[in-house]
């Protein structure tokens, strides 16, 4: 099944506390920066895997089993969070 | 392995279930933790087989606001793994998990229903098929609070196929909202155009224009999406302004 980056937002959630969706990242594949959200994303029961939109890189991928999810980031070569304020 | 705890893991009671359209149904929850939701939001659902094999799908929010009851309306996906179960099982009474509200790219008004945010902005919301429905929560919520000029394009294959449609009706009759109807495989009768796909110049005459500078939200099937977010670039809607959200029908 083929969606888009907002179906990432409860893995990520889940995963790092962050709402990830409308950060921009850079793919490690182009170089290209657009928002998460953008991310072609296919979802298998094998697990979930994103693709930059321009390059088709793979950018995420995340597989759950045994009460475990591992987060791949093999094609993010940055992420843009909100500033922490201290 | 230590972790701060899932705080966005709800259970779920569902209320009511009614046909939304032949192969939809609106699900009413009643959430008790949930902290409320800005309009476009979405959640995940989690369902556990007795074997202990989950599975997660997201869903468009259709309410908005800090009520813990929590509006889906759900179409059944032909082989899907939770939509029909969602559409054809579920019933008043049934628990289900959920994970959210998630999304922050899609909310309106922008940036986590800011206050300060200028909601003075046009606003033009494009649907194909069940995509509406957060494109519904925009509208409701835009006519709640007010703001810029509010159109809806929706592409639906029937009228029967039309979610929310007393809803949206009401939403033009109140003079809220704009809202053109494409109909892609039977119109009403006596409809002034004969039933067919949006094409790009359907689409520039039944949207705002580039040079009024809109914010774009367009939700639908992937293919829907990815026609349409083409066709707004080409008529000169700036690339920041459209916002996508895509579902995949098969």
């Amino acid at each position: 099944m083929q969606v888009d980056g907002n179906a990432l937002a409860g893995i990520l959630e889940d995963g790092f506390g962050l709402d990830l969706t409308g950060s921009r990242g850079r793919c490690a594949g182009c170089s290209g920066i657009a928002v998460l959200a953008t991310a072609v994303v296919v979802v298998t029961p094998m697990g979930t895997v994103a693709r930059c939109a321009a390059c088709e890189h793979v950018l995420i991928t995340v597989v759950t089993g045994g009460g475990r999810t591992w987060i791949g980031l093999p094609g993010l070569s940055a992420i843009e969070v909100s500033a922490i304020e201290v | 392995m230590t972790r701060r705890p899932s705080v966005g893991w709800h259970v779920a009671t569902v209320v009511e279930s009614s046909p939304e359209t032949p192969s939809a149904r609106r699900l009413v929850l009643d959430v008790p933790t949930w902290p409320g939701n800005g309009a476009g939001a979405h959640l995940d659902v989690r369902l556990t087989a007795p074997d202990g094999y989950q599975a997660t799908r997201s869903y468009s929010v259709a309410s908005s606001g800090p009520a813990t009851r929590v509006v889906l309306a759900v179409d059944a996906v032909p082989d899907g793994e939770i939509s029909p179960f969602l559409v054809n099982e579920v019933r008043a009474g049934d628990q289900i998990e959920l994970h959210g509200p998630l999304g922050r790219y899609f909310l309106w008004p922008p940036g986590d229903g800011d206050p300060d945010s200028d909601t003075g902005v046009p606003v033009q919301l494009v649907a194909g098929g069940s995509g509406v429905v957060p494109l519904y929560a925009i509208a409701a919520r835009h006519a709640e609070v007010g703001g810029g000029e509010l159109r809806l394009a929706y592409s639906v294959r029937t009228p029967a196929d039309a979610f929310f449609a007393p809803e949206l009706t009401a939403l033009v009759g109140a003079g809220r909202l704009r809202l053109d109807w494409v109909y892609t495989r039977a119109t009403p009768a006596g409809w002034s155009r004969d039933a067919g796909r949006v094409t790009r110049a359907l689409l520039q005459e039944n949207t705002i224009p580039a040079t009024h500078r809109p914010t774009v939200y367009c939700c639908g099937p992937t293919p829907f999406v990815e026609a349409v977010a083409g066709w707004l670039l080409e008529l000169g809607h700036a690339p920041e302004r459209i916002l996508t959200e895509r579902f995949g029908g098969s």
